[in-house]
């Protein structure tokens, strides 16, 4: 009996999806107007074997051709191959470490894949009978050949542009130990890039990548009409709104979920997850249905994630119009289960830790982030694996905004003993410049604007993704203007809901919306490794000598020799240097002892620009970009300099260093305790 | 358990014995500042001529803090926001029971181990000065004591220290493998932090216990004259075994006491306003005041101890600070001491 057979007969008492879909699901039906190109369709019945950690699946995907093109080879992603083997691209780009790096020998259990049981070319109009493919894997990216996560289906015909195909899948996907976003812990079960997926289809072919350490996905957008089967006792929550909940004889539920419009499917089913919901009123839309699943341990911080969810829904519809879907589902993964934060349509992965001190903003800043993604990944739907920072460079941007507004900035913390907080409530981390250390790290590693798996390392991928995005996003805000720059985003966003847009059309919108050339801004940030750093070098003033020697007098020669003056004169010098290698205009604020300020500004094009002055009082201090409107600056302690007097510790060095000679004192004598 | 107050009794030894704890506060005020230096010098590079330096005379500015530290290296590099607050005290506790102190920066080891030898010094100092006379000794007398017992006071700290190195090895890293393994498979946060917190408590109990036997091997050898380590050390096991209840359990009353200590020093340092010079001034010298007392603390401890030990060790009764009575006795019993093989300890003798 063939795998397949058994499947069908024994594990799905019911036989469905052979012959033909249901019409209602196809795009177009005018179930409600279609909100993006509904291009890729997923019927999906699965059922997940909790002791086997295997979900078996039979799928019926409806593509529709929206190239140029006719086509009889279908990319499919198969992602979770990525864990099948220490061999995967996923596995060998961080260095054959399956990341299971604290179990010694990860027996199989921890291991996961999809094994692609049956693949069919439905009811074609030129096909009258299911249709035979070939299946083979291709390794478009890195050549691998033991890598497994793109598979090409050859079908029998050519589906021309316009058309509609249809494929039967049938599938078994066994789950890793959660390392990476998705797999189990204990009875705990995330299943994300589960199910074999289909690639998009573009004007210059298929656009699939596999599956690498460092990058996220890409997908037509399409309707999701998806069954599971869990144990019954199981709370489970997923991409879409429950449409349908069933118990079944075998002590299992079937619970439906539906969703238009979106490009992934996600879900978690557990024993320990408690459910939690309410709603959030709308102006256009009704209430928003929020489910938070929690895990039993944090239910004390129910109303702080809540309370995030409703500051996000908030301030993102504010800036970038409603959120259009039912449904919000947030998940707090469980421990040890790598879920971490993530995002997946109308589908959210936070976390936080029990002991959650209030000024210190976790559960709130990974549920802002990632409610965030809807709209930067999850409406405008950039290709993730190519340009990344198009959704967490601008999400990293619009969150920290977000929690700008909603919260006071985070406070320090260190975790001491395993998990004892000690937060210092005087240090805030501020929400715009918290990634400039990472900046300064990698900044120079690689130019932004770069596929996922071409960075040098992961920390590049980091910087570049998020960091340095993040911090080109405030820098543009500050130099334009928070309203013109929410222009920007807001036409960028509504342009481009439920498309695929690039970096060539982020450029755009900006130059259009702000009505000016911005090469000399992106050039040098977006497509460039370059760094900024501006810096006051000297600043110096002295009382001008009295005049000594020649000088001419009705045009001649006359020799002069002044007294001193009574008020003397100060002769001061600024310099100020760009010791990195962006070339930004920049102001330069000089302030004299009498109160007297005098701005300039400096094109920033050459490596440095010398002021002089002549004036009664002495310089006080100079400071190169005094609103700190170039968030980019890795520097920001060398912009500002005090003219040079005398060379005794300032106060603030002196309240730190007693600071640390306490803190020096005592560890001293705890050491002591050794002996 | 405590059937005297041997606190009390401590006190009263400390009161008589106050240079002690001003040779304990120079010394930990000397040693910090050879290391405040280096700090010193990075700060005043980092800030001395920036408009950050206003920024930080009000609050730490985490934007320098974390340029400050991208730049430092080495010691300056551990500068960080726990110096303020309960800072110091949980992460200097961390460093101790997490062993992470052999990956401390190689001028703070240097100079954690001078300070070792300058404070078991003035331990034997002090414990000689108690023993040799409780009303209080001459500060020549006090390095005398601290001479005459430096060398048997240096092996104990080696022996104390080996001790240490041994548990680490033999306990302490399995208990952190265990540790790992049990987090790992906790189905939650709140049970993998239990793992790590029982694994810190026990180290910190097994910690204490092995402190307080080398606490009585200082004072037995310092009150028995004995010069044998080993045979202090064993003398101090069977005394810390036979009577467990009133040594550890005076030893959780000081700890108690250097707790609610802790407290109060967040208390009042979090009150003290430090914008200006005033309340700068004002912090400092209360965080040296903490430390005063953080060591009159342990000094008290070393002289409440020694109350016990002779009042539990017949035939030595515990000392009567009848100040009337050892004014005139001490210098005459000088000698006899520092001659060593008298067993019977006139000084206390005679006190009766
Ligand atoms: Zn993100």
């Amino acid at each position: 009996m063939s795998i397949s057979l058994l499947f069908s007969h024994f594990l799905f008492p019911i036989l469905f999806l052979t012959q033909g879909i249901q019409e209602e699901n196809i795009p177009g039906s005018g179930r409600g107007e279609a909100l993006s190109a509904r291009a890729a369709n997923y019927q999906i019945q699965a059922r997940l074997d909790p002791q086997a950690r295997t979900i078996r699946g039979i799928g019926v995907i409806t593509w529709k051709n929206l190239s140029n093109q006719s086509v009889d080879r279908f990319y499919f992603h198969l992602y979770l191959n990525a864990f099948k083997n220490n061999r995967s691209t996923f596995i060998r780009e961080n260095h054959f470490d399956p990341l299971w790096s604290r179990v010694r020998e990860p027996d199989s259990s921890y291991w996961g894949y999809v094994q692609v049981d049956g693949v069919e070319m439905l009811g074609h109009s030129m096909l009258p009978a299911p249709g035979a493919v070939k299946t083979e894997y291709v390794q478009p990216d890195d050549g691998n050949s033991l890598d497994q996560t793109v598979m090409v289906v050859r079908a029998p015909i050519q589906v021309p542009p316009g058309e509609v195909a249809r494929f039967r899948i049938e599938f078994t996907s066994k789950l890793p130990r959660g390392v990476s976003r998705t797999g189990w812990a204990e009875d705990y079960f995330f299943a994300a890039q589960w199910f074999p997926k289909i690639a998009v289809l573009k004007s210059d072919g298929w656009n699939a990548h596999q599956y690498h350490r460092s990058t996220e996905y890409f997908a037509d957008f399409g309707t999701y009409d998806v069954e599971l089967t869990v144990p019954a006792s199981f709370v489970v929550g997923a991409t879409g709104r429950r449409v349908s909940e069933q118990s079944n004889p075998d002590q299992t539920k079937t619970v439906r979920y539906l969703q238009d419009d979106v490009h992934d499917f996600a879900w978690v089913a557990g024993s320990r997850l408690r459910e939690k919901k309410r709603h959030i009123e709308r102006t256009h839309f009704a209430p928003l249905e929020v489910t938070l699943l929690l895990q039993p341990e944090h239910e004390h911080l129910e109303e702080r994630h809540f309370t995030a969810i409703r500051h996000a829904v908030r301030y993102f519809g504010d800036w970038f119009g409603e959120y259009p879907y039912p449904t919000l589902t947030v998940v707090d993964p469980a421990y040890g289960s790598a879920t971490d934060g993530m995002e997946y349509p109308t589908f959210i992965t936070g976390g936080t830790h029990f002991w959650a001190p209030r000024s210190v903003l976790s559960p709130e800043g990974v549920t802002v982030h990632e409610y965030g993604h809807q709209y930067w990944y999850g409406m405008v739907a950039n290709n993730e694996f190519e340009e990344s920072w198009l959704d967490e460079g601008i999400n990293s941007w619009a969150e920290a905004r977000a929690q700008k507004h909603a919260y006071a900035p985070s406070a320090f913390l260190r975790r001491f003993f395993g998990g004892i907080p000690f937060v210092a409530n005087s240090v805030r981390i501020p929400f715009e410049t918290s990634s400039l250390p990472n900046l300064r790290a990698d900044g120079t590693a690689d130019e932004m604007v770069r596929p996922g798996w071409l960075y040098k390392d992961r920390a590049s991928y980091r910087v570049n993704s998020y960091y340095k995005p993040e911090l080109i996003l405030w820098t543009l805000e500050r130099l334009v203007g928070g309203k013109r720059m929410l222009r920007v985003m807001q036409t960028f966003q509504t342009r481009y809901r439920f498309q695929h847009p690039t970096t060539a059309d982020f450029v755009a919108t900006v130059e259009e919306v702000l009505g000016q050339e911005m090469d000399w801004f992106f050039d040098q940030t977006l497509f460039s490794s370059e760094v900024m750093d501006f810096s006051i070098e000297t600043a110096s003033s002295k009382p001008l000598p009295p005049r000594i020697g020649f000088f001419d007098r009705n045009g001649t020669p006359s020799y002069q020799k002044e007294k001193p003056a009574q008020k003397a004169i100060y002769w001061t010098e600024v310099v100020v240097r760009r010791l990195g290698g962006i070339q930004f205009p920049v102001e330069v604020l000089m302030v004299f002892e009498n109160g007297e300020k005098v701005r300039h500004r400096w094109d920033g094009n050459y490596r440095w620009k010398k002021y002089h002055f002549e004036k009664p009082s002495r310089l006080k201090y100079a400071v190169v970009d005094p609103e700190r409107k170039l968030l980019l600056d890795i520097n920001p302690v060398n912009n500002s300099k005090f003219v040079a007097g005398n060379s005794n510790p300032v106060p603030a060095v002196w309240k730190w260093a007693s600071k640390w000679l306490f803190w020096v004192q005592n560890l001293l004598e705890t050491l002591a305790f050794v002996a | 358990m405590l059937r005297r107050n041997y606190l009390g009794l401590g006190i009263r030894l400390l009161l008589q014995h106050k240079k002690a704890v001003v040779f304990f506060y120079l010394s930990s005020l000397l040693v910090a500042a050879v290391l405040t230096v280096p700090l010193l010098q990075a700060l005043q590079d980092s800030l001395g001529s920036s408009l950050y330096r206003e920024t930080l005379l009000r609050r730490m500015d985490y934007d320098w803090w974390r340029l400050f530290q991208d730049r430092a290296s080495g010691l300056v590099a551990m500068f960080s926001p726990t110096v303020l607050g309960l800072g110091p005290f949980a992460e200097s506790l961390e460093i101790l029971l997490d062993r992470s102190w052999t990956t401390l920066p190689r001028s703070l080891l240097a100079t954690g181990v001078l300070y070792l030898l300058i404070s078991s010094f003035f331990t034997a100092a002090s414990l000689g000065s108690f023993a040799f006379d409780p009303a209080g000794t001459s500060i020549r007398e006090f390095l005398l004591q601290g001479s005459r017992l430096a060398g048997r006071f240096f092996r104990i700290g080696i022996l104390a220290l080996a001790t240490y190195v041994v548990l680490a090895a033999v306990v302490f890293a399995p208990m952190g493998t265990l540790e790992s393994y049990l987090k790992q498979r906790a189905s939650n946060d709140v049970i993998a932090f239990s793992w790590s917190f029982i694994r810190y408590s026990l180290v910190l109990l097994i910690l204490l216990v092995t402190n307080m036997v080398f606490d009585y091997t200082k004072i037995k050898s310092a009150v028995e004259d004995r010069t044998s380590v080993v045979l202090s050390f064993l003398s101090a096991l069977t005394l810390c075994i036979s009577y467990f209840s009133s040594t550890f359990g005076l030893y959780l009353l000081v700890l108690a006491f250097g707790t609610a200590w802790v407290l109060v020093y967040g208390a009042v340092e979090y009150l003290i306003p430090q914008q200006s010079w005033m309340g700068i001034v004002g912090a400092f010298c209360w965080q040296q005041i903490f430390i005063a007392g953080r060591l009159g603390l342990k000094l008290l401890f070393y002289g409440s101890q020694m109350q016990l030990v002779l009042e539990l060790e017949k035939p030595y009764r515990p000392l009567k600070l009848r100040d009337e009575v050892f004014a005139s006795q001490s210098a005459t019993v000088t000698g006899s001491l520092r001659e060593g093989g008298d067993q019977s300890l006139q000084p206390y003798i005679r006190l009766q």
